[in-house]
């Protein structure tokens, strides 16, 4: 219990640390040059009391870092912690490494969700679309995680090929629902479709907003169910002999995962596959205890996000869309995970 | 029989001779010939009777110069003078041009801007059938009233041509006396606004850009520079780097939009010298990125604005 206990503390004290510098590396880039120490100063000013720091800087650069970076870099990193715990959980939920919020779906969901929400908030005038998209997306995700369990599921077996194909099914209908809808109602087909390939850029504190408390309960909740997980790791049959109520948990951590990972695609969009490698780079490094790999796989998920925005921003003069960013690095990493099973077979 | 034969020959030696002479009369007087932007010459017997303008600069060039009724088509943006463009059939739009129309109609001349047809597909089709095309690329106020020589000189209207350059030229002198008037250093940082939704990164225009030549012609200094000659996108944060003390945005009468509101309303463009005294102006986008006569329009409003302190 104590090497536990001093693994998790270790484990999370290293990658706190990573996401802390992650977090300064991307608010100090961007296309302005503003020296870190001036960065450091905006940022330490705003502590109440200590106003005096920062209160020779121009109101400009306050308001570039803390209006315009670090809502896009706080957005970042909360995408990728709720990406990250929700295919944590999932992976342990199924027990199978292959799953993910893009591959099962959810993310499929999510963007159908979204276009819809949008469609109809723009075609009703109905107030308080803020709440209606979002809400929309993440129903629209869990929709469709629970349609391909419940395909994948006979009696009490739960086939995870099956499950996985079925989310893929899935994913491609609604992902050709999502289109349609944009094709016939969506006013302006290509910057809706630009939105959908995922990006931080312009994320305002209103969205945050909405954002950040949601994931922020949402992955702690999920961070519960770590001894949970562990009992399913023998089989649903195990963990109901070990004591735990199945159903129910099974239910909970499949809700939490879908909001967590639903609920950022209005925001910034589809991006992909970092539920998929955050959960296997901790699980190498660390061990399957779900009790250090979903709070690890979290803060790592916040950093590597960091990190990716980073660089769609900052690649080329243009900005490369997120979602293509951390579709390139999740499908190569991908192939390597099918290449690396092929070896063990 | 035969002495009505013998005159004949000297009366049809005569005749041809003269009509012979006139042929020769007629092609030397009326070849026409100037070369156009892109350094291709253009050439016409006689001046151009029938015309199809492919750009709404060129619509509204043709009817500056009184040229008007020879217009048998245009592009689908042409708009200016909105009584004499309503009925013209419309042969041209940024998706692609009406060839086979174009060639039945067959015109004398076919005016159009590289600006529009990048690639030049649009221009090879046309002359590969035999048409005859004179095409502008201005960059500057001046390489427009040049253009409007030109066109005066092809359609036979170089007096119009030489009377409009003329004003143009010297309202433009005074627009540039009244910048020079402007100590160096101290000249305002103009930033021309061509899309802002409130959500996206803006669309700005450069300094390579027409309307860059417009602005520091006015005797402002174009905030964004870039050579590639294109509206640009900006972040907001490079947008706050500029802290332009003017920013004008462009409204299209056919797609208005809330540009100006949006940036005065923003709370995150509020530390922009422009936005704090309020100096966000909507300007009419056909003013001042249509290259056609009405930019000096554009040119004195831009200048009125810099003007009033």
């Amino acid at each position: 219990m104590g090497i536990v206990r001093g693994k998790i503390a270790a484990g999370i004290g290293v990658l706190s640390l990573l996401l802390v510098v992650c977090f300064l590396l991307g608010i100090s880039t961007g296309t302005e040059r503003i020296a870190f120490g001036t960065v450091l100063r905006i940022i330490v000013g705003e502590v109440p009391g200590l106003h005096h720091l920062s209160s020779d800087i121009g109101l400009g650069r306050r308001i570039i870092i803390l209006d315009l970076r670090l809502p896009i870099v706080m957005m970042a990193a909360l995408v990728g912690m709720g990406l990250a715990g929700s295919g944590a959980a999932m992976q342990g939920l199924f027990r199978n490494p292959l799953v993910d919020p893009y591959i099962i779906g959810i993310s499929a969901g999510g963007a159908g969700g979204y276009v819809l929400g949008e469609v109809l908030v723009k075609s009703t005038d109905i107030t308080g679309g803020r709440l209606i998209v979002p809400s929309l997306s993440f129903i629209g995700g869990l929709l469709a995680v629970s349609t391909a369990y419940l395909i994948a599921r006979t009696g009490n077996r739960l086939s995870i090929s099956n499950m996985l194909l079925a989310g893929i099914a899935i994913s491609a209908a609604l992902t050709s629902g999502t289109y349609l809808l944009i094709y016939f109602f969506v006013e302006n087909p290509s910057e809706m479709i630009f939105s959908l390939m995922g990006t931080c850029g312009n994320t305002t504190w209103s969205e945050v907003y909405v954002v950040a408390p949601l994931i922020i309960i949402g992955s702690s909740f999920i961070c519960f169910f770590g001894r949970d997980l562990n009992a399913f790791s023998s089989g649903e049959e195990g963990a109901k002999h070990l004591g735990v109520d199945v159903e129910t948990t099974k239910f909970l951590i499949l809700s939490a995962s879908s909001l967590v990972a639903a609920i950022s695609i209005p925001f910034c969009g589809v991006i992909g596959f970092v539920g998929l490698i955050i959960p296997h780079l901790i699980r190498r490094v660390i061990g399957p205890d779900h009790r250090v790999l979903l709070p690890s796989s979290i803060l790592l998920g916040g950093s590597f996000l960091i990190v990716c925005d980073l660089a769609s921003r900052s690649l080329i003069a243009v900005v490369i869309p997120l979602g293509i960013i951390t579709g390139l690095v999740g499908g190569g990493f991908f192939i390597y995970l099918l290449i690396l099973r092929r070896g063990y077979s | 029989m035969l002495p009505i034969t013998k005159l004949a020959y000297p009366v049809i030696f005569i005749a041809m001779g003269v009509l012979l002479s006139a042929c020769v009369e007629v092609k030397s007087g009326g070849d026409l010939r100037v070369t156009d932007d892109m350094g291709d010459e253009v050439r016409l017997d006689g001046k151009a009777e029938t015309v199809i303008t492919l750009a709404p600069s060129l619509t509204e060039m043709v009817f500056a110069l009184d040229a008007g009724n020879r217009l048998i088509a245009c592009d689908d943006a042409s708009n200016y003078p909105p009584d004499g463009t309503a009925d013209i059939e419309r042969v041209y739009s940024y998706t692609g041009m009406n060839r086979e129309r174009i060639v039945e109609l067959w015109p004398d001349l076919i005016l159009m801007d590289r600006t529009l047809d990048i690639s030049g597909e649009d221009h090879s089709a046309l002359i590969e059938v035999g048409l005859t095309v004179y095409r502008v690329y201005p960059q500057t106020f001046e390489d427009v009233t040049e253009n409007i020589l030109d066109i005066g000189i092809l359609l036979g209207k170089e007096e119009e041509a030489e009377r409009l350059a003329g004003d143009m030229r010297e309202r433009a002198d005074a627009v540039r006396s009244s910048a020079e008037a402007i100590p160096e250093g101290e000249r305002q940082t103009v930033l021309l606004v061509t899309f802002y939704d409130g959500t996206n990164d803006p669309w700005v225009g450069t300094d390579s850009t027409f309307t860059g030549d417009l602005i520091s012609m006015a005797g402002g200094d174009c905030g964004v520079k870039d050579e590639g000659g294109k509206v640009v996108q900006i972040t907001l944060e490079t947008m706050i780097g500029i802290d332009p003390d003017i920013i004008l945005t462009s409204q299209s009468s056919e797609w208005p939009t809330d540009s100006r509101e949006l940036i005065l309303e923003d709370e995150r463009l509020s530390s922009i010298e422009a936005v704090k005294n309020g100096r966000v102006y909507d300007i009419e986008g056909d003013l001042i990125d249509r290259s056609g006569p009405r930019i000096v329009d554009g040119l004195e409003t831009i200048n009125d604005i810099i003007m009033q302190q």
